[in-house]
Order: C-alpha cells, then sequence, then structure tokens
C-alpha cells in the first residue's frame, strides 16, 4: 500500500555473529554512505540505501587477515538487493530502479 | 614458471557455462523437453550468470567449511546436553512442527532442483540448481540430526517421516511442493527460487533462528543460519531467473507474472505457522510477525524487489494488500484453530500464558484486546468444548483450516467457492480461489486428508492416530504433558 513505498528503500545483508561479520559491517560503514546497522539475537542487520559495495581491501584491513569475497558466503546468512557485481575485489549489492 | 592464477569471473565461465554443448544426436527440443510448454521464450541462453560465480571447486571448499562449523556446534549440544539449558521445552512445540515440515520442504525441494537442474536450458541456471539440490540434502540430513537429539529426551519426534506424509495438518506444505513439482521447469524455479527463498524463509530461517538463539535452542540457530547462508544463493538464482525471463522477451512478462501472483499467495499461507511459532510457541519472543512480515515482505520484496520489477511491466503480486492486512491476524487465527486440534496433532498446544498476552497486547496492540484476548477468553472458559469435533473443513488450494476472516470484516470468516463440473469447491480466500480458478484441473485432484480418510484412504477410522504417525501423549495441552513435567524434574534435578 502507499505507506510500504514512503519508506527508504534499503539493499542489505543479514550476517551472523562472527569476527568476520564485524570486520564487514566495519568495512561496509567506512565504504558506504547512510549505513544502518541493527543487531538481533544471533545476526546483524547491515543496511544502506539503494546500494551497498563490499571492498576486499577494506575488509582485510578491518579484520587484519587476509580475506577473499568468496568467503562472504561464509558469513552472510541473508541478503536483498540484486548482486549487481561479484569479484575477487568487490562485491555490489544495489536496486536498479532507483 | 607458474600460471597466473586465473580470476573469479573467468574460472566460472570456464567451469560451467563454457562446458555446455549443443546436442547433436537428438535434436534440441528432445533433450529440452518441457522448455516451450510454459510459453517462455529465451533468445540467447548463454549470456546469463550466477552472481556468486559457484565453481564446484569453490562450492565444495565453503560447504565443507559451513559443515564443520554447524557439526562443531550439534555435537557440543549432544555432548551438554543443552536442552536444559532451553527457557522452556514449550520452544520445542515450534521444532515438532518443523520436524512435520522439513521433510516435504527441503527433500521436495531437493527433487525440484534436480527437475529444474535437468530442464532449464540456461547452463548457468542448470549448475546452480544442481548445487542447490545438494544444498537440500544437506539441510534435511542436518535436520534429521537434529531431530534425532530432541527424540531422545521428547515426545512428538519419534515418527516425523509418517507424520510429514500422512499428517492431516502436513498437506498444506507436501501440495505446495506437489504442485510446484507438476509445473513446468521455468514454474518450478519461481515457485521455489522467489516464492519460497526470496521472500519468506528469510522468516523460518533468520527470525525463527534468532528466536531460537534466544530461547538457548543453539541448534536451531545452527541449522537455521548455514540453511539461510545458502538460501542467499537460491534468492540469487531466483531473482536471475526472473530478470532474465523478463529480459529476454517482453511476451514472457505476463506469464511471469500470473506465476509471482499465485506464488506469492501459495507460499505466504504456507508460511502461517511460523506466524503462530514467533508469536506464541516461543516463551521468549523476538520479533513479532507482524514486525518479520514488514522487514523480510514489505520492505524487501514488495518496496525493493518489486519496484526494480516495475522497470519491465511487472506489478505487485495479486492480492498482496489482503496480506498486508491480514499480518494483524494470522498468527492469532492459527494459534486459535491449533489450539482446538491439538487431539490430532503431533504437538502440544496451549492457551497463551499472562506473560504471553502482556507482549501479545504490546505488539497488537487495539487489535489484540478487540479481537483476540476476546477470543482467548471464550476458548479457555471451560464451558466450551476446546476440541474441534472432527478435522476443521480445509481450502481446497492452500489446504489450511479455513479460519482466515473477510478483508474488509475482522470477525466473519472468508468463504470462497467455485463451481466445477458439477462440484463445489471450497476456498480461505480470494487468492486461493483465483489459483484454482485458473488451473481446476489441477486442483480437484487435491489430496484433502477428510476426504480421503471418509474414502477409506487412510486406513480404519479408529487407526488414524497409528496412521498419522502420533501417539495420544503427543497432542493436548502442553502444560498438562510429560514432556512440561519432565522438563521442570530436569531442570530441577541439575540446579
Amino acid at each position: 500500500m502507499e505507506q510500504v513505498e514512503k519508506r527508504n528503500r534499503y539493499v542489505g545483508l543479514d550476517l551472523t555473529n562472527c569476527p568476520e561479520s564485524e570486520a564487514i559491517i566495519e568495512a561496509v560503514e567506512q565504504d558506504n554512505e547512510d549505513v544502518k546497522i541493527t543487531r538481533f539475537p544471533g545476526y546483524v542487520k547491515v543496511e544502506s540505501i539503494n546500494k551497498l559495495v563490499i571492498n576486499k581491501t577494506s575488509v582485510e584491513e578491518c579484520l587484519g587477515d587476509s580475506w577473499e569475497t568468496e568467503d562472504l558466503q561464509l558469513a552472510v546468512t541473508s541478503y536483498y538487493g540484486f548482486m549487481a557485481d561479484w569479484d575477487d575485489d568487490h562485491i555490489v549489492l544495489q536496486w536498479d530502479n532507483v | 614458471m607458474a600460471k597466473k592464477k586465473r580470476g573469479l569471473k573467468e574460472e566460472y565461465n570456464l567451469l560451467t557455462r563454457d562446458l555446455d554443448w549443443e546436442p547433436s544426436y537428438v535434436p534440441f527440443e528432445e533433450m529440452y523437453p518441457y522448455v516451450s510448454f510454459e510459453g517462455i521464450k529465451i533468445h540467447n541462453w548463454d549470456r546469463w550468470e550466477d552472481p556468486f560465480r559457484v565453481t564446484v571447486e569453490n562450492y565444495v571448499r565453503i560447504q565443507a567449511e559451513k559443515e564443520r562449523k554447524f557439526h562443531a556446534i550439534r555435537e557440543n549440544i549432544d555432548m551438554m546436553q543443552s536442552q536444559l539449558d532451553l527457557t522452556d521445552a514449550r520452544w520445542l512445540e515450534a521444532m515438532k512442527l518443523f520436524a512435520g515440515v522439513a521433510f516435504n520442504g527441503e527433500y521436495n525441494a531437493h527433487r525440484l532442483f534436480q527437475y529444474v537442474s535437468r530442464h532449464v536450458p540456461i547452463p548457468a541456471i542448470r549448475f546452480a540448481a544442481f548445487t542447490q539440490s545438494v544444498d537440500e540434502l544437506r539441510h534435511v540430513q542436518n535436520e534429521v540430526l537434529l531431530f534425532n537429539n530432541y527424540n531422545k529426551y521428547f515426545q512428538g519426534f519419534h515418527s516425523w517421516k509418517k507424520v510429514s506424509h500422512r499428517h492431516w495438518l502436513m498437506s498444506v506444505i507436501k501440495s505446495f511442493f506437489e504442485d510446484a513439482m507438476t509445473a513446468g521447469p521455468f514454474e518450478g524455479l519461481a515457485a521455489i527460487a522467489f516464492g519460497f527463498e526470496v521472500a519468506f524463509t528469510n522468516i523460518l530461517f533468520v527470525t525463527m533462528g534468532s528466536t531460537a538463539m534466544a530461547n538457548n535452542d543453539l541448534c536451531y540457530t545452527a541449522v537455521g543460519f548455514t540453511n539461510q547462508s545458502d538460501e542467499s544463493r537460491h534468492m540469487t538464482l531466483g531473482m536471475m531467473a526472473i530478470r532474465a525471463m523478463l529480459e529476454e522477451d517482453p511476451d514472457n512478462a505476463p506469464i511471469v507474472q500470473k506465476w509471482l501472483d499465485k506464488w506469492f499467495w501459495r507460499s505466504y499461507r504456507a508460511f502461517t505457522a511460523i506466524a503462530y511459532i514467533l508469536d506464541y510457541v516461543a516463551p521468549k519472543k523476538v520479533v513479532s510477525w507482524k514486525e518479520a512480515f514488514e522487514m523480510y515482505i514489505e520492505d524487501q520484496v514488495l518496496n525493493g524487489l518489486f519496484k526494480d520489477l516495475e522497470m519491465f511491466g511487472i506489478r505487485k503480486p495479486l492480492y498482496y494488500e489482503q496480506a498486508i492486512i491480514e499480518k494483524d491476524r494470522i498468527s492469532h487465527q492459527a494459534a486459535l484453530i491449533l489450539h482446538r486440534v491439538s487431539h490430532v496433532a503431533f504437538f502440544h498446544t496451549f492457551a497463551p500464558t499472562a506473560e504471553d498476552q502482556v507482549w501479545l497486547e504490546e505488539k497488537y496492540g487495539d487489535t489484540w484486546r478487540d479481537v483476540w484476548a476476546k477470543k482467548w477468553e471464550q476458548q479457555t472458559d471451560p464451558n466450551y468444548e476446546r476440541n474441534y469435533p472432527g478435522l476443521p473443513m480445509l481450502c481446497q488450494t492452500c489446504q489450511y483450516p479455513m479460519v482466515f476472516a473477510e478483508p474488509e470484516d475482522i470477525h466473519k470468516t472468508a468463504y470462497r467457492h467455485s463451481e466445477y463440473e458439477g462440484e463445489t469447491y471450497h476456498f480461505c480466500s480470494d487468492g486461493c480461489k483465483t489459483i484454482f480458478d485458473d488451473e481446476p484441473d489441477k486442483y480437484k485432484e487435491a489430496w484433502i486428508p477428510a476426504h480421503e480418510i471418509l474414502s477409506g484412504n487412510c486406513g480404519p477410522a479408529e487407526d488414524l492416530l497409528n496412521y498419522w504417525g502420533i501417539d495420544p501423549e503427543d497432542g493436548g495441552d502442553y502444560y498438562e504433558s510429560t514432556d512440561y513435567k519432565n522438563f521442570e524434574k530436569w531442570k530441577k534435578m541439575r540446579a
């Protein structure tokens, strides 16, 4: 209904509680604007309006260890938005119709 | 000299898409016999990629890591007897329901992905669907291990397989997957990947996983999160497949729209039990059905995904407004009917405690005070017959008991019906009636438990509980059950 459409349109990830997730969240906060973090028992929701980028080098800096973009699969329980790009150095999640 | 390591994209293309071949011994149509009857037009099979870029190598590595993590938690729980850490054994009434659903849900999802993988001639989809069929096997196996642990101490887990196949309430989920598996391969994919996985499994595995954690059921939390991490890939496949169909040919849009309409409603109804679990069963509650629906369905699907699909002429799914209206209702409607049928159920039920009621009022406000609190007052009146006589009337399409109210009148139960070939068929909602009317020859064949019992297809009537796989002690009121008494006793012993 109309009410639904007036809300901000986010893309986001649900990440399980683990050290990698914390590093990903920190990296997302660094590299994106308007990041929203909501914590639930067992998982964290990290969201950003319309687009969210995860950079490999930022995650590695925050984690203090090497990290491959495909390792996101070990931390992510769910996400929303289209996976616009997933390469060796970054992952882009976005809505196209903005 | 060491070879330069190939990038993710190159590796993916070499190991999936480029391994596909044009058939030369048989014509294309013979190799893919179901490719055209649904009317989907695809011009370029090769240009679609799975954004997760899963190859056999990284699939095996990542899944092995997930399994290692999960089994470490599970074995630890088994060793530490962590079932005694639960907030209350009442939580396990949710796990019993889940055990009934799991075999149909997960194992049939495995079969459905096999079917998609075999018959959709897009290499990226075929490979992704293949790995997903393996995922679903992993899920059902891990869930069986979970039930095995509970079964050592609690009632209701002893015959989950029989329950799953035969119990009258389980025909909800069984009919869902049989419907999807008997559709064409593109519709089957839309059913599982969009309806189930993009939209509703989030609430089952993430929200319910989180609620499990709040109730110290680390085992379900671990199952939920590890399963849903696979579902993330499945969601990607679903969204990619829908976009592929829409972008390949404008003629596909009306066909896809019809599937999105149907499977949104079908999935929504199938997940009613989760609303009951979040709002009623969990002793410690985290997020209400209403909040979970707003987060995962309204924000992420209706306002998120569907706004992007507008670019291809797709509108929001039919009757989504009714699902929004019902967010204040379905957990209560489900709880009330389940409370009345616990003599023919494989789990215990109970009326909300004083503490539960405070939370329900906080989450549902006026609707709770004006409607549901009053219904519970009536339901728990000692002069009122708790048990439903016989089985409740079921909807011909979703097979749920007909307990849902008119969208415009919360006090009036909705009844819809259609006449077809001289027979009358009954439905719980406009959504379910529309689905029937579109394919009456399919849904007139639905296996409706009460009809089958009366036709003698479920053995002698006096032996029905055994046919369903339930012991009389499995049902009834939780607070009078052996499970409740044992749990209290064990906790005292440990203290």
